[in-house]
């Protein structure tokens, strides 16, 4: 018995050696930045991947340029709430895509307290929340298109559904997005309901039935999206028209809604870039690109209908985007 | 409920003590929950991790405790990760074979071999091999830490008694709430995975132990003692043995509540097959993300199938038949085998899985999802379709006892708790029941200072009394033919295998399609999840009940139909009422994901309070899912005591989990003892 324990521990010890002296790598990630001229791009850098198209297209864009200038890049597929952690130890060195309405209190946290993560920008996309209904409602009910028509009991009837009883549905998908629609129903007096979906995918799903059903369905959608590329989408869901932002609303917002005081239509939201303090000092030549990166909603919406519509896997439609582009991303080398 | 003998008098007491704390609870508290009642758990959280924020840079506590173990678990995976890529495919097909056909016989080694073959098929090898990796990683760390404790926990009761309340808690506090923390302290990437894995899967492993080794008979200890035995000789040759199933039934356990965490740890940063599944449900691509969940499933069968070990008599043949000359030749045999495919698979495909061998089935199941959504959902004759079932089930059953307990003041709905608990359960139970829900009335939904979670834990209960009703339901007839027919037992029991381990998430988008964002979907979920202990736990009693009795049955003229329902029913009841407690443990586990899909209550304060930074408010709602199931878990385990099963033993102290059972294990322990 002795004789063969020692046998397979020798074995297994041996196998387990060999293997293990394998691939982890951790390479330093360093870079020159030559006085008064070109930047040479060297070591590697980690940038995060939210989980949507448009993130994706950011960071796979920022990834093709910057490794076609000889640096290494990885991807990490990561939760946008669970990014700022990361990029506060620097195990991340930048997240290109942060909506600052739905993060007030992490850019609070790292931004402003720790500074431990810079703003680094806007990236140059926008992006705007809104109301929507179904473009045959719209058709069928012109006065549903604004938020006066939807104060009638009538309304409420029209868009209610079995978890609402009397009062109508506003259906909301994931709950850590900005959402002042419960106080704008409770400030506007409107007989409605918010039901939270939990989830993007919750929502889309509500919403293609609906849309395929014909059934009735007032909710929350914004841009930019993958949905939108798609005419079959686009084409067929109408806007609802809310009270303009005033100055109160605006305070409000500045405070997260927590005074309960909104009441009036979402206000753009300018994306932008979180990029780690660390990596000024680790890598000051892609601190800076990254700083510069700035593309427009249209670029995005490019790349993600490529994947979309088109079928292409994201790197590939990075790469068609990078190709045709060169002009505007030549820019954000300097 | 049979309690023979029970006199009015008996409910005098008990139901003036509870009147009394009725009327305290009306008159002190008042009604609705006033707001001084508010234990600011959540601001304290808050504060914790505002603390850990600011500090995590040059604190002694990261520097010299955290950040090492980060890097330790993370090298470990690592290292992992490396062993299974060097052996390449061919490697680990071989390798795995072996091994199964070693420690479970050769059909468990064929099927793990056809399970390690369909995951290279799916097209999700690399990622598989994460997943592999942190599984193995997460699994040993939770058996090197559960069954010490788990036999601490058999020898000091009260060392049990202490820990149960925290191992319920670890079991049934959604994994959400642990996830965002770990990142905290622990980076992100593999060691928050890691952690939160360990947490979840450490109770069963403690509690199946602990389970198998007080089932040890004393007679069979105090033989061993008589012939010399010191009290490690005993652990190790006698009670260890002889606990071998529990034991086993523990490490799978421990496996499939591991593997239930994958997606979840996909959020924070880990790679592997969770990943596969969230960017399917994200492109709401049904069917990749079933490819992934079907990979889930396959590494679930092989971990399985190389821990399962062999049926007894089995074992006992293949002791006898084993040389330490044939053991040797075996190994060099089996060491040369997986050699010779790592070299073969080198050379062929250079390690990779080849390409040409595709049979995903994303676009099938794409193509069933949409035919069913498109037929299914409405149109169809007499019941209207999916829509109306969903609809016609909200009205009728959920809003009114939702209603029911939101409607009435939360101190009735707490007397009522109480005075259940006490006629099913005793004083203790009762105590702890009523200490329980005052506990969550002072916890608070949005932020300190919101109002009561009362309401959103009603409106959970409402949900998770109609998932219960439902699953025990269909677990009941299906159980009971499970436990007459062997043959119907072995095919559904792959399928409660892939119940309790395929993510949710991978049918939630086509249920939501197919039942209305709203409270149906987590229901539907919640079942599907809950029905294998149902299932398992009637089968087991009915098959429990002995021969004899059935026959004694029959011989007095009994047709079939009065045997089941006056004989075996009554007989396996206790195994019946446990299978009801774990029912209700599993839905409550589930409540999370129901509030992804538009369920509300606590669950969507939980994935709220998470994703929203409001670490505290996560925290709370988690806290008040513990106490549910506190609640519940103790009201139906004490109906089950209460019941006299077969030769009227009494209930162990903790549930049985379903899964294999070795009826006759002695004489393993009579042939252990020889070499004592």
């Amino acid at each position: 018995m002795k004789r063969n324990q020692r046998l397979l521990l020798c074995t297994v010890l041996l196998t387990l050696a060999v293997a293990a002296c394998g691939s982890d790598k951790k390479e330093a990630s360093t870079s020159t930045t030559a006085v008064g001229g070109a930047k040479t791009f060297s070591g590697s850098i980690t940038l995060a991947v939210n989980p949507w198209d448009g993130h994706a297209a950011n960071a796979n864009v920022a990834k093709i340029i910057l490794e076609e200038q000889g640096m290494t890049v990885k991807l990490t597929d990561i939760d946008e709430n669970a990014v700022w952690p990361a990029l506060d130890r620097g195990s991340i060195d930048a997240n290109l895509e942060v909506w600052p309405s739905g993060h007030a209190k992490d850019i609070s946290t790292y931004v402003d307290t720790k500074k431990s993560v810079v703003n680094g920008g806007l990236i140059g996309v926008t992006g705007q929340i809104d109301w929507f209904i179904p473009k045959f409602v719209a058709d069928a009910y012109p006065e549903y298109k604004t938020w006066e028509g939807l104060k009638t009991p009538a309304a409420a009837r029209y868009f209610a559904t079995a978890e609402t009883g009397d009062e109508g549905q506003f259906l909301l998908g994931d709950p850590s997005y900005v959402s002042y629609d419960a106080d704008i129903i409770k400030n506007l007096d409107l007989p409605f309901k918010v039901v939270v979906g939990g989830g993007e995918a919750t929502l889309i799903t509500a919403i293609d039935n609906a849309l395929k059903d014909k059934t009735p369905l007032l909710f929350y959608f914004y841009t930019p999206q993958w949905k939108w590329p798609d005419p079959e989408f686009a084409d067929n869901v109408v806007n609802v028209e809310l009270p303009a932002v005033t100055p109160e609303c605006t305070e409000s917002a500045a405070g997260q809604g927590k005074d309960h005081k909104y009441a009036c239509a979402y206000p753009p939201d300018p994306l932008l870039k979180a990029i780690s303090a660390k990596l000024e000092t680790k890598n000051a030549a892609a601190f800076d690109f990254l700083k510069n990166m700035q593309w427009t909603n249209d670029d995005q919406n490019t790349v993600t209908s490529y994947k979309n519509v088109d079928g292409m896997t994201i790197e590939a439609a990075a790469q068609k985007w990078v190709d045709d582009n060169e002009t505007v991303w030549q820019a954000w080398l300097s | 409920m049979s309690m023979s003998g029970v006199r009015p008098s008996r409910f005098l007491i008990p139901a003036a003590v509870i009147a009394v704390f009725g009327a305290v609870l009306a008159t002190v508290w008042g009604d609705p929950v006033p707001s001084w009642w508010n234990f600011r758990i959540g601001s304290w959280i808050d504060s914790v991790e505002e603390w850990i924020i600011l500090h995590r840079g040059d604190h002694w506590l990261f520097r010299w405790g955290f950040d090492p173990l980060s890097r330790w678990l993370h090298d470990l995976v690592q290292w992992n990760l490396n062993i299974l890529n060097f052996l390449t495919w061919p490697g680990v097909l071989t390798l795995v074979f072996v091994v199964a056909l070693r420690v479970s016989g050769m059909r468990a080694a064929v099927t793990a071999a056809l399970a390690v073959f369909v995951i290279g098929g799916l097209g999700l090898w690399e990622s598989a091999m994460v997943t592999v990796a942190l599984i193995v990683v997460s699994v040993a760390i939770a058996l090197a830490l559960g069954v010490p404790l788990g036999i601490l926990s058999a020898r000091r009761p009260a060392f049990e008694r202490s820990t149960r309340a925290l191992l319920d808690a670890m079991q049934v506090m959604p994994a959400f709430c642990y996830l965002l923390p770990s990142v905290l302290l622990f980076d992100i990437g593999y060691p928050p995975a890691v952690i939160a894995t360990v947490i979840f899967a450490l109770p069963p492993a403690i509690r199946l132990t602990a389970h198998g080794l007080r089932g040890v008979s004393d007679q069979l200890v105090e033989v061993g003692t008589a012939h010399g035995a010191t009290a490690r000789q005993s652990l190790w040759k006698i009670e260890v043995p002889v606990a071998r199933p529990a034991l086993l039934l523990g490490v799978n356990q421990t496996i499939n509540l591991a593997l239930g965490i994958v997606v979840i740890a996909a959020l924070v940063g880990a790679e592997g097959l969770g990943q596969d599944v969230l960017v399917g449900l994200q492109q709401l691509d049904v069917g990749q993300a079933f490819n992934a969940g079907l990979a889930i499933v396959a590494v679930a069968i092989v971990l399985d199938r190389l821990t399962a070990g062999r049926p007894l008599h089995a074992a006992r043949a293949f002791r006898r038949n084993r040389t330490p000359e044939r053991a040797r030749v075996e190994l060099i045999a089996g060491v040369a085998a997986v050699g010779l495919a790592v070299v073969v698979g080198k050379l062929w495909s250079s390690g990779t899985f080849p390409t040409s061998i595709d049979f995903s089935l994303r676009d099938p199941v794409n193509s069933v999802v949409e035919w069913v959504r498109d037929n299914l959902r409405t149109g169809v004759p007499i019941i209207g379709g999916t829509g109306s079932i969903s609809d016609f089930t909200i009205r009728h059953l959920i809003d009114p006892i939702r209603d029911f307990l939101v409607d009435r003041p939360w101190w009735l709905v707490i007397c009522g708790f109480t005075a259940l608990a006490w006629t099913t359960a005793g004083r203790r139970v009762a105590a702890v029941c009523a200490l329980a829900l005052l506990l969550v009335t002072g916890l608070r939904v949005e932020g300190t200072d919101g109002p009561s979670i009362w309401v959103d834990t009603m409106n959970t209960l409402s949900q998770v009394t109609v998932a219960v009703i439902i699953s025990m339901l269909i677990a009941l007839p299906v159980g009971i033919v499970a436990g007459r027919n062997e043959r119907f037992f072995a095919f559904i029991r792959p399928l409660l295998d892939a119940a309790q381990v395929m993510p949710a998430f991978v049918y939630l988008v086509p249920v939501v399609g197919l039942f209305n964002v709203g409270r149906i979907p987590g229901v539907i979920a919640a079942v599907v999840y809950a029905l294998p202990p149902g299932i398992r736990l009637t089968a087991l009693g009915i098959r429990e009940v002995p021969a004899e009795t059935i026959e004694a049955a029959q011989s007095t003229g009994a047709t079939k139909v009065q045997i089941l329902t006056k004989v075996q029913l009554p007989l396996a009841l206790r195994s019946i009422m446990l299978g009801l407690n774990q029912t209700i443990l599993m839905v409550l586990s589930v409540v999370i994901i129901a509030g992804l899909v538009g369920g509300g209550g606590l669950g969507v304060d939980v994935v709220f309070g998470l994703t929203k930074s409001e670490l505290g408010l996560g925290v709370e709602a988690g806290l008040a899912i513990v106490a549910l199931a506190v609640v519940l878990d103790r009201i139906t385990q004490g109906w089950a005591a209460g019941i006299r099963g077969i030769g009227g033993r009494a209930a162990p102290s903790r549930p049985i989990m379903p899964g294999r059972t070795d009826p006759n294990v002695q004489p393993v322990v009579l042939e252990q003892l020889e070499t004592v």
